[in-house]
């Protein structure tokens, strides 16, 4: 998928979709959408407001989108590209404190030790480490949050999420690296067991 | 306690797979509510303050000649005002505008040179003092911009 390409849908047709049809496309997808703003910016009130810009633009393409199966990843990018623009306003500021921050954190151990008994997380439901998850991923800063969302919920490469933030590329594997670590930090200290992720 | 340790790419699969495991994120009930509500209202605003190209037809193709139109008039109208303003500088009103103007370039020329006098006379020491001493506020006050920025408002426990 490529994120520059806000334009994949042709100009959209006069016609209106009827009310009741733009609901249910909608509601198809308005989870996805959110979601991606949601993750990106780590904040639901941003993320509500993106999601609906999104959705107004959806309405101007509907012409194209209704019934396309390219509909989903325009919908995404859409979503990628109005997150990214909105947190570009306060790049500056959080890419210059980031870097004093890195800067503050270089002598860091790069690897981490995790408790190795999983009989503590024997009744932590699927749900419940999901949610601690999502919480732990918010938790995080923004100049480690973002580039990890893009990195494994957006699968770009190391070289397009350095371009699309306009960070260097040893900066971008840094802050994902970083973000691993505290991510792992954040949920061992709530007691899920790293090594116990994937389960 | 037994310890495990995870090195660069084991760390990566796992935080990899667990964050593709994630279902999305429940979208707020509202957000339904407020898109349409927001499509009604672009739909009931006027045709001449919605998007270009929702304009009527006549309207988008009489918009280019009258744009032009506007231009020209508007150059007229500078090129009218240059003119009514030469005529003017004869009257006694832009006179007077004028002598004003020369009393108060007359008494920024006396503070300019007061000013130098100030520089001449004061040791350059104290010149250079109160420049350190004014780059040191400013840098100090950045310093502790910087450490609030970092303390309120990018510590996890604060951001959300």
């Amino acid at each position: 998928m490529h994120l520059t390409d806000d334009t994949a849908v042709q100009p959209p047709l006069q016609e209106s979709p009827s009310p009741a049809e733009f609901t249910t496309f909608m509601r198809s997808y308005q989870n996805m959408v959110y979601s991606t703003a949601a993750r990106l910016t780590g904040d639901a009130t941003q993320a509500e407001d993106i999601a609906q810009e999104v959705f107004l633009r959806a309405h101007r393409n509907f012409g194209q989108l209704r019934d396309n199966p390219r509909a989903p990843g325009w919908l995404k990018t859409v979503a990628t590209n109005l997150t990214l623009t909105h947190l570009t306003r306060y790049r500056k500021r959080w890419v210059f404190f980031s870097q004093l921050q890195n800067s503050a954190a270089g002598t860091e151990e790069t690897e981490l030790d995790f408790p190795a008994e999983a009989s503590v997380f024997d009744d932590v439901e699927a749900d419940a480490r999901q949610a601690q998850i999502e919480t732990a991923l918010s938790r995080l800063p923004d100049h480690q949050r973002i580039p990890l969302v893009l990195y494994h919920f957006e699968e770009l490469p190391y070289e397009d999420i350095a371009t699309r933030l306009r960070v260097s590329l040893p900066k971008v594997k840094t802050d994902i690296h970083r973000a691993r670590q505290a991510l792992a930090r954040i949920l061992a200290r709530q007691g899920i067991d790293a090594t116990e992720l994937d389960s | 306690m037994a310890k495990t340790r995870l090195d660069g790419d084991r760390l990566e699969k796992l935080v990899h797979v667990a964050l593709r495991q994630l279902p999305p994120l429940p979208a707020p009930a509202t957000l339904e509510s407020r898109v349409l509500r927001e499509l009604a209202r672009r739909e009931a605003l006027p045709w001449w303050r919605q998007g270009f190209a929702r304009w009527p037809l006549p309207a988008r193709l009489l918009f280019v000649p009258l744009s032009a139109g506007c231009m020209k008039l508007a150059f007229l109208g500078i090129a009218a005002f240059g003119s009514v303003l030469n005529a003017a500088q004869q009257t006694t009103v832009v006179s007077s505008m004028q002598n004003r103007w020369q009393a108060l370039s007359g008494v920024a020329q006396s503070l300019q040179s007061l000013g130098a006098l100030v520089v001449r006379d004061v040791p350059q020491l104290w010149v250079y003092a109160a420049m350190g001493l004014a780059l040191f506020l400013y840098a100090a006050l950045f310093g502790i911009g910087a450490v609030a920025f970092r303390s309120l408002a990018i510590s996890p426990q604060f951001s959300r």
